[in-house]
C-alpha cells in the first residue's frame, strides 16, 4: 500500500499538481496546426477565463487551486488540460467529437451522456469512415463491445448478420433492430439461388446495406432493457439507433461535402493446398477428367490437360499441354482484381430556423468474381423547419437503387450452380487463370478438362445468373408542437418500401460425350458431363413497413435542484410484404432467352402474403437531483397480431438508476479520478410470436420431392393435391420475457487521460415461443410452444488511453480497446424435449443443435471411438476408425469473447489508425476441409506421403475385450475416400486475429486551400489487411461462414466466396 | 399556422391512427398462404404421388445395394451402405416422408363418411405401416400422427413392440377391406391415379396386401387359419390390369421418382452386382438383359458385366467408361417408370408359399409356375415355361420355400427391390441360409464380420433426437420380430 500510495504520488507529480497563483500563456490550434479564434479558456473551479486572439494565443491568470484549463470551442472537443510546472501551454483540440457527448437515446431522444441509466456505445461518422466501407456495419467491428457481427459471403453485396449480447431467441430472429432518425427498417436479407447451403444460394444482402454511409452522423448501439424497452417487441434484441446527417445553420449558408474513394480488391485465400500430387488416382494412375488429386507425384512432364476436341475442323484432335506440376497461385488466379469507385455529394445549410442537406452517392464495384458486380445510387433529402416559436417540423426522404450481380455460394460444386466451389473440388495441376476464355473450344462445354457433372467456373459465372435489382425508399416525417412551458407534442410518421427484384437462370447444357486422357496418354470416353435443360426464375417482392408515433412529453424542474421530465404516447408498426415467383418448367425452348415464356411446360409460379401489426402504448418519466443522480422508468403495453387474441396485449417496464459519484462527492478537483459514474438498471422486455403459428393450416398443390430440374410437384399428372400442412397450430401462446439486469461504470482517470466503461449484464429470456422439431412419427414436422428458457451473461469492456495529451504540440493520440464476453447458455427447452435442431445436418454430418446446458448453436457430431486410455480404436477388418454410437457435442459457433484494439495518431493534419480485432473460441463446420481431403488437395493428405500408414495411437478391440495396438496398414486414399471420417473431424476452431484497417489521411492546411475550399483531406487506406488463424485453420475465414442471411445457424462455411483484402484512396472536400 | 390549423392537423392523424386500428388484430393473422380447409379429393392424389415417391426413393432405392441387385462400381469411390456402414442421419428421409408426409393425410383420410375413401386410407396405412415396420421392428403406431390438439398432442408418441403392430396391421387391414366392402365405386374419380376410382381393384389390393402381413410372420406365428379363409375367400391381384402402380411420366413435376433422384446427382452410377448375375447364370435365367443392360463396349460387348458386390473393380483401369458395364435396363430405371406397390407375380408367389406351407386351396406348383411366367411376361421375357420347368418345382416344405424365396428375389429385380430385400431376410431361414450363405457376397471392405449382413435400419437420428421415448440405438445387424 506504501508504495502505491508512493508511485500514486510521483504520478500526480508528474502530471501537474497544485501552484501557486500566476499567469499561463500559450497557444491553441486544431489538429491540423491551425490556431483557433475565440476559444475560449477557463480554469476549473474558479471564475477566471479568456478566449484566445487572432493567433490563437491566450493569456490567463490562474488563481491559487487552480489546476486545471477548461479550453473549449465550438464544433471541437471540450478538453480539461492541467497546468503543469511551465507557465507555456499549447492545447490542440480536435473537432468533430464532443467530450461531454450527447447520445442519442430510445425514440430519438437526445440525451446527454451523463444521465443515461444504461450502457450505450456511440460510434461517430469520423471513427465510422475512418476507412471507406460499403457498409456501416462492417465499420463497427472492432470499435463497440459485444456487437458481433457475421457475413454469409465475401461477395459483391452480401449480408451482415448483427448480433448484440449473444443470441437471446432461440429459434426467433436475433439479428439487432434496425431503427434510421426514430423508424425502424425493414432489414431482411434477401437470397436468391437455390437457397440452400449445399445446393447453392445467392447471397443478395440486407437492406441496411443500401444506405449510404456519408449519410451518417452516428451510430449507436443499445443494449440493455431500458433501452429496448421502448422499441416493444421487434427491439428485443437489441437496437442499432442510426441518426443521419442533417443541415446546419452555423457556418456557410451552404456547404458542399465531396467524398471520392477508389480501392482494389484480392482475395484472401486462406486454403492451403498441397503440391506434389496431381489429378488421378492410386498414385500412379493419370486422368486428365479427374476431380481427384490422388494420382501420380508431379514430375514436371508435359502432359496434355484439357479433353481432346477438333477445334478446327480438319478430323483431328487437339488439347493445351503444360508440364505435369502444381499451379502456383492456382486459387488466387481464379479471381479477378476487385475494384470499388465511391462518389458522394452532399449540399447542406440553412439559416432562419430552416435547414437542409441533400446528398447523392454512387457505389460502383466489380467483385473478385468474374462478371459479378454491385451497384448502387442513393439519394437522399431532408429538412427541418422552426415554422414557428412552437411548431417544428423535420422532413427527410431517402431513395436507393441497388444493382447486382452475384454468384452462388455453397459446397455443391457438380449438380449446383457454385463456381468456387468448383475449383476448391478440383485438382491442383489446373491453371484456373487460363480457362477465363470458356467459349475457346478448349474450355468450353465440350473442351472443358473436368468430367462428372464439373463444368467451366467461369461459364457459369458468365452464363448463369444471379441478378438482383432493390429499390429502398425511406420516407419520415416529423411534427412536433410546444404546446405550453415545458409540454411539447410529437407526431413521427416513418415508411418503408422495398421492392426486390431477382432473376436467377441457368443456361441448357448438352455436352458432346468426353474423351479423357489416362496413362501413357491413352484416350478413353465419358458421359458424365453435367446436362442441364436450362432455367429461369423471376422472384419480385415488395416490403412495407409503416410506423406511427405520437407522443406529448412533459418537462419541469421542481426545483434548481430537481428535474423532471415525462413522456408518453402511442406507436403503431405494420409491415406488410408480398413475393410472387415465377420460374419456368421442364427446360428453356430457345437458349439464351430468358423470360418465363420461353419455358417448355406451362410456367409454375408461387405466392407469398404477409401482414403483421402491433399496437404499443408507452411511457417514459425521468427525475434528476442536482445534475448527479438520475432515475429513469419506461413502460410499454403492445398488443400484437401474431398473439391469440387472449394473449395479445403485454406489457413490460424497466427502472435504471446513473450516479455521477464525482458531482456527488465533488470530487471534480481530483487529477487522479476525475470522472466516475455508476449506473444500474433492472427491467423486461417482450417479444411476441412469429407470423400464423395459431392454427394449422393444408398446403396447396405441394412440391413431393425437391430435386432440381427433377422435381416432383403438383398438380400432378393434371390433377392437383393438398397436403397437410407440417406445423401444428398453437392457439395458446403467451408473449417472450426477456428480464435484464445491468450494472457498470465510466471512470475517466487522470484527466480523462484513461477512460473506462465497463458494464456487467445478466438476461433471462423465458416463456421463448419455440418452434419445436417434432419427431416425424407425430404427423409432424414442427409446433411453437412457450417453453425454451436461455440466459445471456457477460461483460463489456472499453478503454481509451491518451498517454500524452498536450505534450507534443499537435500530437493527439489515443489507443483504444474494447473487449466483450457473453456467456451463453440455453437452460430449458421443454420438460420432453431436452434439444432443438437449429439447422442441419449439414455435410458430413454436422447438425447445429439448442441443447440444455449448453450454448445455443452447439455443434452436434460423431465422432471418433477412443478407449479410456485416449486412443482411437479402429476398425479390426478394415484399420479405420470406428465411430461413437451416439452424436457428440463439439462446442458452438459462439465465440468465448471479441474485442478490437488500435490506436489513432493525429498530428498536424495527419492521422494514422489502425484496428484489429479478435475473435477467440467459437467452431465452425469447413466443408473446404471436407471436399478437400477427400479429393486429395489439402495439406494433410500428404502427410503420409501418400504411402501406406498405420491410423497412429490407435489400438483395435480383440474378442475378448482387450486392446492390441493397431497395426493394420491403410492408404491416405483409402482414408479420404473410401472412408468417411467422422464429422467431428471438420469441426474446427473459428478463432482469429484480423488487422482489420489502416488509415493513413492528411488535411491539408487551409492556407493551401483559399477562400473556396474550406476543408480537403486525402486518404491512404487498407482493408483486412493480415489475418492470423490457429493452426488447424488451414481451410476458410471462419468469418465468411453463413448461410446467415435471416436464420440462426451460423458456423457453417460453404466453400463462400473468400474474404477481399482491399486497398484504397480517398480524397474529401468541403466547400 | 395557427392553433386552429394544428388542431385540425391532429385530428386528421388521430382519425388515421384509429382508422388503422379498427381492423381486429386477430384477423390480421389469418394466414392468407395455406387453406385453413382442404377435401378427400384433393387430399389423394398427395398421398399417392407420396407413396410412389416412399416406395421408389426411399426404398426401392436404398434397398437394391443390400439385396444385391446392384453395387457400386468401376472408378467410384466405395459408398458407406457396401461396407455397411449406417449412419442415423441417413434414415431420416424415409421416416418423415411415410409419418409427416403420407400417413399424417392417410389420417385424414381415415376420417371421412365415405367408405370408399375410408378403406383406400386404411389399405394404405396398413401397407406404409407395415413398410417401417419390417425396417425398423419396433415403431410408433397407436399412438402416432396424434400430434394435433384435438388428437391429444402426443409430441413424443411410445414406440410398440413390432409384433404388436403386427397385429394391430391384421386389424388394420380388415377395416380396410370391410370399408371396401360396402363402398360405392362413384366416390372416388379419376383422382384416384393407381385405380381410377375401381373400387373392386382396391378391394383386390387389400386382400393381396392381407396375404403378405399375414405371411410375412410365418416363421415365427403361423396364421394358418386366416390365410386359409383369406384364399378361400378373398379376390386378389392375379393380373397385369390388377397391378398397384403409381404412374410416373417422363415430364417435369412427374418423373419416375429413382430417375429424378439419381439424375439430380451424378446419375444412375449402379452396376448389376456379381451375386445377382451368378445366380442367373447357374440358372441359365434368361431375365438377366431384362434388368440390366449389356456391355455396349469393352471386352464384353454385347454382354452382361457385372462387378463383385462392394468391390471397386481394380483388376480394370479405373477410367473404363461405365460403357463397359452393365448398368440398370429402361425397366429398372427410366423417367416414365411406374412405381409397383403390389405386383400380381408376388401375389402368386405368396399364394404358391401359403399353398406349400398351409395347403390353402390354391394348388402351390400351378400358383408358383404362375407367379414366375407373370414376371417374365411384365419383363417382355420368352421361355418362362421351359424355366419353370427347368427348376423342377417340389420336393420338401424347405425345398419348395428355397425356390420360391430364390424365385421371388430374382423376380422382385428392378421393380420390387425393397420388398425382395425384405424377403430375402425371410427366407433365410435357420437351417436354410439361401441367401447369407449361399447367393450374398462379401462385400471386401465389410464393417461386418464375413458372412454378417444388415438386416434392419437404424432408427432416424431426427426420431432419437426429438422423441424422448425412442429406444436405445440398435445395430444393423439385429433382426426384425420375424426374422429368424
Amino acid at each position: 500500500m506504501k508504495k502505491l500510495s508512493l508511485v500514486l504520488t510521483l504520478v500526480l507529480f508528474a502530471l501537474g499538481f497544485a501552484m501557486a497563483q500566476r499567469t499561463v500563456t500559450g497557444v491553441v490550434t486544431d489538429d491540423g496546426g491551425e490556431p483557433l479564434i475565440g476559444a475560449s479558456i477557463l480554469v476549473k473551479g474558479t471564475s477566471s477565463g479568456t478566449i484566445t486572439d487572432v493567433d490563437g494565443s491566450y493569456s490567463v491568470s490562474v488563481p491559487a487551486g487552480g489546476n486545471t484549463l477548461i479550453v473549449s470551442y465550438t464544433g471541437y472537443e471540450t478538453l480539461e488540460v492541467a497546468i503543469g510546472v511551465s507557465s507555456q501551454l499549447d492545447i490542440t483540440l480536435r473537432g468533430g467529437v464532443v467530450l461531454d457527448e450527447v447520445v442519442v437515446t430510445a425514440l430519438g431522444v437526445n440525451r446527454n451522456a451523463r444521465e443515461t441509466v444504461y450502457a450505450n456505445q456511440t460510434v461517430g461518422a469520423d471513427d465510422l469512415l475512418s476507412v471507406t466501407n460499403k457498409n456501416t456495419l462492417e465499420a463497427l467491428r472492432g470499435k463497440t463491445a459485444g456487437v458481433r457481427l457475421s457475413t454469409g459471403s465475401g461477395s459483391v453485396g452480401a449480408s451482415t448478420r448483427i448480433v448484440l449480447r449473444g443470441e437471446s431467441s432461440l429459434t426467433g430472429n436475433n439479428n439487432a433492430l434496425i431503427v434510421i432518425d426514430g423508424i425502424p427498417i425493414d432489414n431482411q436479407s434477401t437470397a436468391g439461388g437455390a437457397e440452400s447451403s449445399t445446393a447453392g444460394y445467392a447471397d443478395h444482402g440486407n437492406r441496411f446495406n443500401d444506405i449510404n454511409p456519408d449519410d451518417i452522423e452516428s451510430v449507436t448501439i443499445l443494449k440493455g432493457p431500458s433501452a429496448t424497452s421502448l422499441y416493444g417487441s421487434r427491439g428485443a434484441s437489441g437496437v442499432v439507433l442510426i441518426k443521419t446527417k442533417r443541415g446546419s445553420e452555423k457556418g456557410r449558408s451552404m456547404r458542399v461535402d465531396v467524398n471520392s474513394s477508389y480501392s482494389t480488391e484480392t482475395a484472401y485465400i486462406l486454403l492451403q493446398r498441397q503440391d506434389r500430387f496431381g489429378q488421378g488416382y492410386d498414385n500412379s494412375h493419370f486422368d486428365s477428367g479427374e476431380n481427384w488429386s490422388w494420382g501420380p507425384a508431379f514430375d514436371g512432364v508435359v502432359r496434355p490437360w484439357t479433353s481432346p476436341v477438333d477445334t478446327d475442323g480438319d478430323g483431328a484432335l487437339e488439347a493445351l499441354v503444360r508440364p505435369y506440376s502444381a499451379v502456383p497461385n492456382q486459387l488466387q488466379d481464379f479471381f479477378n482484381r476487385g475494384n470499388t469507385a465511391t462518389n458522394s455529394i452532399a449540399f447542406s445549410g440553412g439559416s432562419n430556423g430552416f435547414t437542409y442537406r441533400l446528398s447523392y452517392s454512387n457505389l460502383n464495384q466489380n467483385g473478385i468474381l468474374d462478371n459479378t458486380y454491385y451497384k448502387r445510387n442513393t439519394l437522399a433529402f431532408s429538412a427541418s423547419a422552426k415554422l414557428s416559436d412552437r411548431l417544428s417540423s423535420d422532413f427527410s426522404v431517402s431513395y436507393a437503387n441497388t444493382n447486382q450481380n452475384t454468384a452462388q455460394e455453397g459446397s455443391r460444386a457438380f449438380e449446383g450452380n457454385n463456381a468456387y466451389a468448383m475449383v476448391v473440388q478440383s485438382p491442383v495441376n489446373i491453371p484456373f487463370g487460363e480457362l477465363r476464355d470458356y467459349t475457346s473450344p478448349y474450355h468450353d462445354v465440350n473442351g472443358y478438362w473436368g468430367s462428372y457433372s464439373s463444368v467451366n467456373p467461369y461459364l457459369i459465372l458468365n452464363e448463369y445468373g444471379n441478378e438482383g435489382k432493390i429499390n429502398n425508399f425511406l420516407g419520415n416525417a416529423s411534427l412536433r408542437y410546444n404546446v405550453a412551458k415545458g409540454l411539447d407534442l410529437v407526431g413521427r410518421f416513418g415508411t418503408n418500401l422495398v421492392t426486390t427484384q431477382i432473376e436467377t437462370w441457368t443456361p441448357p447444357i448438352n455436352p458432346d460425350p468426353q474423351l479423357v486422357w489416362t496413362d501413357d496418354l491413352v484416350l478413353t470416353s465419358r458421359e458424365t458431363k453435367q446436362t442441364l435443360v436450362g432455367n429461369y426464375t423471376s422472384f419480385s417482392q415488395q416490403n412495407l413497413n409503416l410506423d406511427f408515433t405520437a407522443q406529448a412529453e412533459y418537462k419541469h424542474n421542481f426545483s434548481p435542484d430537481i428535474t423532471f421530465d415525462i413522456s408518453a404516447g402511442v406507436n403503431t408498426f405494420q409491415r406488410q410484404t408480398q413475393f410472387l415467383t415465377g420460374s419456368t418448367n421442364g427446360g428453356l425452348v430457345v437458349p439464351g432467352w430468358y423470360n418465363l415464356s420461353n419455358s417448355n411446360l406451362a410456367a409454375l409460379s408461387s405466392q407469398n402474403l404477409t401482414k403483421y401489426r402491433i399496437l404499443g402504448v408507452l411511457g417514459n418519466a425521468r427525475l434528476g437531483y442536482k445534475n448527479f443522480a438520475f432515475l429513469e422508468y419506461s413502460a410499454r403495453n403492445d398488443w400484437s397480431s401474431t398473439l391469440p387474441a387472449a394473449n395479445n396485449s403485454f406489457f413490460y417496464n424497466a427502472v435504471g438508476l446513473s450516479l455521477v459519484l464525482t458531482d456527488m462527492f465533488d470530487m471534480s478537483n481530483s487529477n487522479v479520478l476525475n470522472f466516475a459514474k455508476l449506473r444500474a438498471s433492472y427491467g423486461t422486455s417482450g417479444k411476441d410470436a412469429g407470423l400464423y403459428l395459431l392454427s394449422s393450416t393444408y398446403t396447396g398443390n405441394p412440391t413431393i420431392a425437391a430435386l432440381g430440374d427433377f422435381s416432383i410437384f403438383f398438380p400432378f399428372n393434371d390433377v392437383p393435391g393438398f397436403t397437410t400442412g407440417n406445423a401444428i397450430g398453437n392457439p395458446d401462446l403467451k408473449p417472450e420475457l426477456t428480464t435484464t439486469f445491468e450494472i457498470g461504470a465510466d471512470v475517466g482517470l487522470f484527466n480523462d487521460r484513461l477512460s473506462v466503461a465497463y458494464t456487467y449484464y445478466s438476461a433471462d429470456h423465458s416463456n421463448q415461443i419455440v418452434e419445436i422439431s417434432l419427431p416425424r412419427s407425430t404427423g409432424f414436422t414442427r409446433t411453437v410452444s412457450n417453453i425454451g428458457r436461455m440466459t445471456n451473461k457477460g461483460h463489456e469492456l472499453t478503454v481509451t488511453v491518451k498517454p500524452i495529451p498536450g505534450v507534443v504540440r499537435g500530437l493527439d493520440w489515443e489507443l483504444f480497446a474494447t473487449y466483450a464476453k457473453n456467456v451463453n447458455r440455453v437452460e430449458k427447452i421443454t420438460d420432453e424435449i431436452s434439444e432443438l435442431v437449429i439447422g442441419g445436418p449439414f455435410t458430413p454430418g454436422v447438425t447445429l443443435v439448442a441443447k440444455e446446458g449448453l450454448p445455443f448453436g452447439t455443434f452436434k457430431a460423431l465422432a471418433p471411438l477412443t478407449n479410456d486410455a485416449g486412443q482411437v480404436i479402429v476398425d479390426p477388418n478394415t484399420g479405420y476408425p470406428l465411430y461413437t454410437s451416439e452424436e457428440q457435442y463439439f462446442g458452438s459457433f459462439q465465440p468465448d469473447f471479441i474485442a478490437g484494439f488500435g490506436t489513432n495518431i493525429g498530428y498536424k493534419g495527419f492521422r494514422f489508425n489502425i484496428l484489429f480485432d479478435v475473435k477467440q473460441g467459437g467452431n465452425f463446420v469447413s466443408q473446404s476441409k471436407f471436399f478437400g481431403e477427400f479429393n486429395g488437395t489439402t495439406v494433410n493428405t500428404t502427410t503420409y506421403n501418400r504411402e501406406e500408414f498405420v491410423f497412429p495411437n490407435a489400438v483395435y478391440e480383440n474378442a475378448d475385450g482387450t486392446f492390441s495396438p493397431n497395426d493394420i496398414a491403410i492408404t491416405e486414399q483409402g482414408y479420404f475416400t473410401e472412408y468417411d471420417l467422422a464429422p467431428s473431424n471438420y469441426i474446427i476452431d473459428a478463432s482469429f486475429l484480423k488487422l482489420r484497417e489502416i488509415g493513413l489521411s492528411y488535411q491539408l492546411p487551409r492556407k493551401w486551400l483559399g477562400q473556396h475550399i474550406s476543408d480537403a483531406s486525402l486518404s491512404v487506406f487498407g482493408k483486412n489487411l493480415r489475418f492470423w488463424l490457429p493452426e488447424e485453420n488451414a481451410y476458410a475465414d471462419p468469418e465468411i461462414n453463413g448461410p446467415a442471411l435471416n436464420g440462426n445457424a451460423n458456423g457453417i462455411e460453404t466453400t463462400q466466396t473468400p474474404t477481399a483484402k482491399s486497398y484504397g484512396v480517398s480524397l474529401k472536400l468541403s466547400f | 399556422m395557427n392553433m386552429k390549423h394544428i388542431f385540425k392537423a391532429s385530428a386528421v392523424l388521430l382519425m388515421l391512427f384509429l382508422v388503422s386500428c379498427s381492423e381486429k388484430l386477430e384477423d390480421i393473422n389469418i394466414d392468407p398462404n395455406n387453406s385453413a380447409t382442404a377435401n378427400e379429393k384433393v387430399i389423394l392424389p398427395t398421398v399417392l404421388a407420396n407413396v410412389g415417391y416412399i416406395v421408389d426413393a426411399d426404398l426401392n432405392a436404398a434397398s437394391f445395394l443390400w439385396a444385391q441387385y446392384y453395387t457400386w462400381g468401376i472408378g467410384v469411390a466405395l459408398g458407406n451402405q457396401e461396407r455397411f456402414v449406417s449412419e442415423p442421419d441417413d434414415f431420416d428421409g424415409y421416416w418423415g416422408d411415410t409419418y409427416a408426409n403420407a400417413l399424417i393425410d392417410l389420417k385424414f383420410l381415415s376420417k371421412s363418411s365415405s367408405p370408399a375413401y375410408r378403406g383406400v386410407a386404411k389399405a394404405l396405412q396398413a401397407y406404409l405401416f407395415q413398410g417401417l415396420t419390417d425396417h425398423f421392428g419396433d415403431i410408433p403406431y397407436s399412438e402416432s400422427l396424434s400430434g394435433e390438439i384435438a388428437e391429444g398432442s402426443i409430441l413424443a408418441p411410445k414406440f410398440d413392440a413390432a409384433a404388436t403392430v403386427y397385429t394391430g396391421l391384421a386389424t388394420l387391414i380388415d377395416e380396410a377391406i370391410a370399408d371396401l366392402s360396402v363402398a360405392s365405386s362413384n366416390d372416388i374419380g379419376s383422382e384416384d391415379f393407381v385405380y381410377g376410382g375401381n373400387i373392386a381393384n382396391w378391394l383386390k389390393f387389400a386382400n393381396s396386401l392381407k396375404l403378405r402381413i399375414l405371411l410375412r410372420t410365418s416363421e415365427v406365428k403361423s396364421n394358418e387359419s386366416a390365410i386359409k379363409a383369406l384364399i378361400d375367400n378373398g379376390v386378389f391381384i392375379e393380373s397385369a390390369s390388377d397391378v398397384a402402380v403409381v404412374p410416373f411420366q417422363d415430364k417435369a413435376g412427374a418423373f419416375n421418382p429413382m430417375y429424378g433422384l439419381f439424375e439430380r446427382g451424378v446419375g444412375d452410377f449402379y452396376f448389376a452386382s456379381n451375386a445377382t448375375l451368378n445366380k442367373l447364370n447357374e440358372l441359365i435365367d434368361p431375365r438377366g438383359t431384362a434388368f440390366y443392360s449389356v456391355a455396349t463396349s469393352g471386352p464384353f460387348l454385347g454382354q452382361l458385366r457385372g462387378v463383385d458386390q462392394g468391390a471397386v473393380d481394380r483388376d480394370v483401369p479405373f477410367t473404363d467408361p461405365s460403357a463397359n458395364y452393365s448398368g440398370s435396363s429402361d425397366i429398372a430405371y427410366g423417367p416414365d417408370n411406374g412405381v409397383i406397390l403390389i405386383s400380381d407375380w408376388e401375389v402368386w408367389f405368396l399364394r404358391a408359399e401359403a399353398a406349400a406351407r398351409y395347403a390353402t386351396s390354391d394348388d402351390d406348383a400351378a400358383a408358383f409356375a404362375n407367379a414366375v411366367e407373370h414376371n417374365f411376361d411384365y419383363l417382355g421375357v420368352s421361355g418362362a415355361g421351359a424355366y419353370i420347368a427347368s427348376l423342377n418345382y417340389g420336393g420338401s416344405l424347405d425345398q419348395k420355400l428355397n425356390t420360391i424365396g430364390i424365385q421371388k428375389w430374382i423376380s422382385m429385380n428392378g421393380t420390387q427391390e425393397d420388398e425382395g430385400w425384405i424377403e430375402a431376410r425371410r427366407f433365410d431361414r435357420p437351417g436354410n441360409r439361401i441367401f447369407t450363405e449361399g447367393i450374398f457376397q462379401n462385400p471386401p471392405n465389410s464393417v461386418l464380420p464375413a458372412g454378417t449382413f444388415p438386416a434392419s435400419w437404424l432408427y432416424p437420428a431426427s426420431e432419437r433426437s426429438l422423441n424422448s421415448n425412442a429406444p436405445a440405438q440398435r445395430s444393423i445387424t439385429d433382426r426384425i420380430y420375424w426374422d429368424n
